[in-house]
């Protein structure tokens, strides 16, 4: 680590306040800088998809399989993005949310983790276009922030409930950082050929393609894929072993190639302890028939996915240590994906 | 040497929290992992935005560090290896680590507004910073160049030269040093010899001249102060860079009393190859007189003994003496002339009816008589019976000179009585302006002994506080050392104007007197190695640490090696090797020829006198001599009884600092 301050986060932090002060005006109630140190939305709200069980075509026959030990330390970068979003004010009823995301790719050497490139990050502000009326609209406009109006166009008497508009908000700064972390992912896969370790799926990056070196790793478990045999392998993994390889169709994204992988065992039997789900680009041959079925070529592909999946698992185990602790999530979060998060943090404020 | 030809490379940044803020007088900053900055390392802080029209520049120096990681708990640690030290994997990434330094602010500049340190940028400090942090720009300038070299500070490769100001060392600004540490680096004693060569190399010529005086209370360490000692590179390079020759001192003088036998001196400097430069100190009845509150305590003298004691001193000794009902005319020169007046006063009281005689009484005049009487034996070697004087050149001090008192071997109270006197003599010269010096310096070893922050107040502690709270105005500078500090009047260490630390004891880092100190740097300080300082100097606002070379002459160690004491010669041996400085045909033949027929205490008492004459014809004057002596005279009646000197073994400590 060097002292040399990163290009923008004095920046970053000081356009927060700036914007602040510019939107100050316009809003109904005097507003301070202090609206900066509230908590964040993102950690106020407590969202959470429903536990759903989703389908997938399976790739590969069997249960749980070890994964082979790593020789070596595989993986060089990792990527993470957060987003915090508050209330800075009210227009009339509706509130005014003022949101930042940034996305960051901190690359390994010598054991040390170093910021590759420039962080990413963008200011957004949010609002109900709608409830907030074309005037004030075209004020906030003038002001040169980037704005978003939350709404749909049929959603108008949706949005007039301040906590739908939340809800809303929260979900569009959720696409802003997802795009954000798509545009540094396609970066480094254009010009890298060290492997990325991205926090999240990858099904939505273009960019990352059956050449990329990159993977995705799922921390969260609302959607569980398979059938009930393959729950049942995937809940009942041991430390260390893998599930099969499968291939998820995600509506209007990219199929992906996915397994699980228990990373720590559990001592109390949580069965989602330590579980992660890895997510890569197939080969460009791996293409489902109408029917479902696998062609001939992507019959072939499997042996190769299989490998790859080991190779990944095997690397994805050997970051175990050291643990993300304090962290909450340590059993599925890999410390470099929390440095990044830490960065970040230090970067826009927790 | 310097960094000033490479561009300045930030190796932290000032950081500040709600819980750990920064203030004018401290600052916190991080590093990198690899930053070569530790404890007492002297930094320099950017400001990012001017103050006014300037760039605020703070330079602070390094008082202590922290270390810690993201871990909230070490149990998080434990679980991450499984419960064992070698357990689980390898971390594949280092967990995220920071180096937090805290320092204390030496300087801002500018000075106003003084305001808390900004977050700004933190470099190594070059050679000029360091002369700005700790304002040796001021005094080190062409026009006053009062900086004499104390030694090298060095942080990330770089040796920069630190001085202290002369002003403030030797006066009239401040004055005097102290230092303190532990016995048996050497490091105490090096560091006043290297001091001295440099203070000898550097004071400035319009500041006066100077001297030195230095008492040798234990071991050899100073008696070879004019012989070379075995430099290192590394120490020669640090003589180069700080522009002090590294040689031995070229003038130094050795005083040493007599062995109570009065065969030779009693010094460790008694080798043949350097016995020469050694000139016995001894006194007579009217020195030691003026001095006798140092060998008597307040139980010996009450007030009827001080008044008798102040009549002998101011009617009887040195003066004729007359009184009605005494035999002769009396003029008391010598112990043995006293005890004769004395015996004659208590005579006439035991023959008369009365019991006093001029008011005092003929107890008090006894106890008196025997108190001074005894002076002689408790002093031996150094208080002559016959009134002989043999002394320091007071009024003929030369520049640049040391004088060596070397009373390692001489009882506590004859060491006592040397430097009451000698620095009462110094003192009076100086405030006559009659010493031949502006300035002397005074070093006392063992301060914690002389100058006891608890026990009696002695003679010798009067006379060091009053040095040390007055010594400045006369030019009379203290150099004191001890191992312990807390033990030491506070009023002497506190009058220090430079104060000097080698390696410390714990248990005394642990006294209130260095509370002011962070556990950092008292944990350097219970570390330092050899040739290893922490200088506390009023220019310099926190302490800096410091290396200094090995000084430039033979060790004490060294020295008794090369130059071993020679066995306590014969008479007949002594007194040739005596008289053969005034005339080299005299030999070991002839002398034992020439005494033959004569008492041993004849034979020296006509050594002496020939000493002190120094005639032409020497033969001729000592066979006249002896033959005057050997008549029956009150010196006789005084004979010391000889006693034999073993050669004796050295402690370790008596060769440390």
């Amino acid at each position: 680590m060097s002292p040399s301050p990163a290009p923008t986060d004095r920046d970053a932090v000081v356009s927060a306040h700036t914007l602040l002060r510019q939107l100050r005006p316009l809003l109904d109630a005097a507003t301070t800088d202090g609206a900066l140190r509230a908590g964040a939305l993102e950690r106020l709200a407590g969202r959470g998809d429903p536990p759903t069980v989703a389908h997938c075509t399976r790739l590969e026959a069997g249960g749980g399989r070890p994964v082979p030990t790593a020789t070596q330390v595989g993986v060089d970068a990792f990527l993470d993005g957060i987003q915090r979003t508050r209330v800075i004010g009210h227009m009339g009823t509706t509130p005014l949310l003022l949101a930042t995301v940034a996305a960051v790719v901190r690359v390994r050497a010598d054991r040390q983790l170093t910021t590759w490139e420039a962080p990413r990050l963008r200011h957004l502000v949010l609002a109900a276009r709608a409830q907030v009326g074309e005037a004030r609209w075209e004020a906030l406009g003038d002001t040169g922030v980037e704005l978003i109006d939350v709404a749909e166009a049929d959603e108008a008497d949706l949005v007039g409930h301040p906590l739908a508009v939340r809800a809303r908000a929260l979900d569009q700064v959720g696409l802003q950082r997802e795009a954000l972390e798509r545009a540094l992912a396609a970066a480094w896969c254009r010009t890298e050929s060290r492997w990325l370790w991205v926090d999240g799926g990858i099904s939505g990056n273009l960019a990352i393609d059956a050449h990329a070196t990159a993977f995705g790793v799922v921390k969260s478990h609302s959607t569980l894929y398979g059938d009930a045999a393959l729950l049942r392998t995937t809940l009942t993994l041991a430390a260390g072993e893998r599930g099969p390889v499968f291939l998820v169709q995600h509506r209007g994204r990219r199929a992906v190639a996915s397994w699980y992988l228990r990373v720590h065992g559990s001592s109390d039997g949580d069965p989602l302890h330590g579980l992660v789900r890895v997510e890569v680009a197939p080969p460009d041959t791996l293409r489902l028939l109408p029917d479902g079925q696998l062609d001939a070529a992507a019959t072939e592909a499997v042996p190769m996915l299989a490998a790859r999946a080991d190779h990944l698992s095997s690397w994805i185990r050997a970051e175990r240590a050291p643990l993300a602790l304090p962290d909450p999530r340590w059993p599925t979060l890999t410390y470099g994906v929390a440095a990044c998060e830490q960065y970040l943090n230090a970067l826009i404020g927790s | 040497m310097t960094h000033e030809d490479v561009a300045p490379v930030a190796i932290g940044r000032v950081v500040a929290t709600e819980r750990k803020p920064n203030t004018p007088h401290e600052f916190h900053f991080w590093t990198a992992e690899d930053s070569p900055v530790g404890i007492g390392t002297i930094v320099r802080v950017e400001g990012p935005r001017p103050v006014g029209t300037q760039i605020p520049r703070i330079y602070g120096v390094v008082v202590e560090g922290f270390s810690y990681s993201d871990l909230q708990s070490p149990l998080h640690d434990v679980l991450g290896h499984d419960g064992h030290p070698t357990g689980g994997i390898p971390a594949a990434t280092a967990r995220t680590e920071i180096r937090l330094y805290t320092a204390q602010v030496l300087r801002h500049v500018p000075e106003e507004p003084l305001q808390p340190v900004p977050l700004g940028e933190v470099f190594l400090a070059t050679d000029a910073d360091v002369a700005v942090a700790l304002r040796m720009d001021g005094y080190c300038r062409p026009e006053r160049n009062t900086g004499i070299p104390v030694g090298v500070y060095g942080a990330g490769g770089m040796r920069s030269p630190i001085f202290i100001d002369a002003e403030f060392l030797v006066g009239p600004e401040a004055a005097h040093l102290n230092i303190s540490g532990v016995s048996g680096l050497a490091t105490k004693t090096s560091a006043i010899e290297w001091l001295l060569q440099s203070l000898f190399a550097h004071f400035p010529a319009r500041m006066g001249s100077i001297a030195a005086v230095c008492f040798n209370v234990k071991g050899p360490d100073l008696c070879f102060l004019d012989q070379p000692g075995h430099l290192e590179e590394s120490d020669r390079a640090l003589y180069d860079l700080l522009q002090v020759p590294a040689e031995p001192f070229k003038q130094v003088q050795y005083y040493a009393p007599y062995t109570a036998r009065g065969l030779s001196l009693d010094t460790l400097r008694s080798h043949p190859d350097l016995a020469e430069a050694v000139q016995p100190l001894s006194w007579g009845l009217s020195e030691v007189l003026q001095f006798a509150e140092v060998l008597l305590n307040k139980d010996d003298v009450d007030a009827k003994a001080d008044a008798l004691i102040d009549f002998i001193r101011e009617r009887v000794v040195g003066k004729d003496f007359q009184d009605p009902g005494l035999p002769q005319t009396y003029r008391v020169q010598s112990f043995a002339d006293l005890d004769a007046w004395f015996r004659d006063v208590l005579r006439k009281l035991e023959e008369g009816t009365g019991d006093t005689w001029r008011t005092h009484h003929a107890a008090t005049i006894r106890k008196v008589r025997n108190r001074l009487s005894n002076l002689s034996t408790r002093c031996a070697g150094l208080v002559t019976d016959d009134g002989a004087v043999s002394d320091l050149p007071f009024g003929e001090f030369a520049d640049r000179t040391v004088y060596v008192v070397d009373v390692s071997q001489s009882k506590e109270d004859a060491q006592d009585l040397v430097f009451a006197r000698v620095v009462s003599r110094l003192r009076e010269q100086l405030e006559r302006r009659a010493l031949g010096v502006d300035h002397v310096i005074v070093f006392v070893d063992e301060l914690n002994k002389y100058a006891a922050n608890d026990g009696p107040d002695t003679y010798v502690k009067k006379m060091l506080l009053d040095i040390a709270e007055r010594g400045r105005y006369l030019g009379l500078v203290l150099f004191g050392a001890q191992q312990f500090r807390s033990q030491v009047h506070r009023r002497v260490v506190g009058n220090a104007g430079t104060t000097l630390f080698g390696r410390m004891d714990g248990d005394e880092l642990a006294t209130p007197g260095y509370q002011v100190l962070s556990p950092a740097v008292k944990a350097r300080l219970a570390t330092l190695d050899k040739g290893q300082l922490m200088v506390r100097h009023p220019h310099f606002a926190q302490p800096v640490f410091i290396r200094f070379p090995r000084p430039a002459v033979l060790s004490g160690r060294e020295g008794v090696d090369r130059f071993p004491q020679a066995p306590e010669p014969s008479l007949a041996a002594a007194v040739a090797t005596e008289l053969r400085r005034l005339d080299p045909s005299i030999d070991l033949g002839w002398t034992q020829q020439a005494i033959l027929l004569y008492e041993e205490q004849e034979v020296l008492a006509a050594r002496n006198a020939v000493l002190r004459r120094r005639p032409e014809q020497v033969k001729d004057a000592f066979t006249r001599e002896l033959a005057r002596r050997a008549r029956p005279s009150a010196v006789d009646a005084e004979a010391v009884a000889p006693r034999p000197r073993a050669l004796r073994s050295f402690a370790p400590d008596e060769y440390g600092g």
